[in-house]
């Protein structure tokens, strides 16, 4: 796969470019970093291969293999940058431990995304209360399973419907039209 | 790998596990770390207990804040894959190429 090569590529020239200017240490760190890099990505894209091929049958379609592993490496790359927003909004508001708003803040390029998230936000604090009270793990569950239904249906309502999702729609008749143009 | 409802087939929602995205985080918080503060002299392996002591601006994540990231990327994939479907339909094919995934990439890096 090319993408995870270029991946690999950029490691290593982090790791050529760390040797230059410092200590032995620093390699050694660098080689450590980037197996545990290797080791999370092909975890991440065992994740993607399950999500992917269940979205896939959904939408009553298989999803080729090169597909998958190109969605995964960005799925990955797009973990890296939220971990790096995040920790940055955190450290903006004097905080060292992120907390779901940042998350919701790293969607703000996006009303609907953010407007998702936040709701899944809600959900999810709005059942821990009740959680601490009574309710044991099972029910949870089932909550939980009901909410991410819904939320799965209402984005695949807006996807896969006639009119697609609102955002798709807005976004593509000005970006498309000027590439495709 | 979190299975939620695996009785109920169709109904599937499954999602990344929350611990996995943790890992992705430290280890990205870990790399900031040696980069800013760029000392040489310490050995630093990639630990879950940061070395409070010196390099006390390691960000440590909330659960529930986890968990929205895991929705987060589950969201991502799902709007490729249902982008790329939506492509593929038009085009009348089965089975999702990487052609399809091509012409709903710059839309979908800009949404996300």
């Amino acid at each position: 796969m090319d993408s995870t090569t270029a991946a690999m590529e950029t490691l290593v020239d982090d790791a050529a470019a760390a040797l230059a200017g410092d200590s032995d240490g620093e390699a050694e760190r660098y080689e450590a970093e980037a197996a545990e890099a290797d080791l999370l990505r092909d975890r991440l894209r065992l994740a993607v291969i399950k999500i992917a091929t269940s979205e896939g049958r959904k939408a009553g379609m298989e999803v080729a293999d090169p597909v998958v592993a190109c969605v995964a490496d960005l799925a990955f790359k797009s973990a890296e940058q939220l971990a790096k927003d995040v920790e940055l909004f955190a450290q903006h508001a004097g905080r060292k431990s992120i907390k779901m708003e940042d998350v919701i803040l790293t969607a703000h390029r996006n009303e609907h995304l953010m407007g998702l998230l936040r709701t899944f936000s809600q959900e999810l604090k709005g059942k821990e209360p009740a959680n601490e009270r009574k309710r044991k793990k099972s029910s949870k569950k089932d909550e939980k399973t009901m909410k991410e239904n819904q939320s799965t249906t209402s984005m695949k309502m807006k996807a896969s419907g006639p009119p697609v999702n609102c955002l798709w729609k807005m976004r593509a008749s000005l970006c498309f039209a000027s590439v495709f143009s | 790998m979190d299975e939620e409802a695996t009785t109920g087939g169709s109904r599937a929602a499954e999602t990344f596990d929350p611990e996995l995205i943790h890992a992705i985080f430290k280890l990205v918080w870990s790399r900031r770390g040696e980069r800013g503060s760029g000392d040489g002299n310490e050995v630093v392996d990639v630990e879950p207990a940061p070395d409070t002591s010196r390099r006390n601006r390691s960000t440590t994540a909330n659960a529930s804040a986890l968990k929205v990231s895991c929705e987060f990327l589950r969201i991502f994939v799902t709007e490729a894959i249902q982008r790329s479907a939506f492509i593929a339909e038009a085009e009348e094919s089965t089975v999702i190429e990487p052609t399809h995934l091509e012409r709903v990439l710059p839309q979908l890096l800009l949404d996300f």
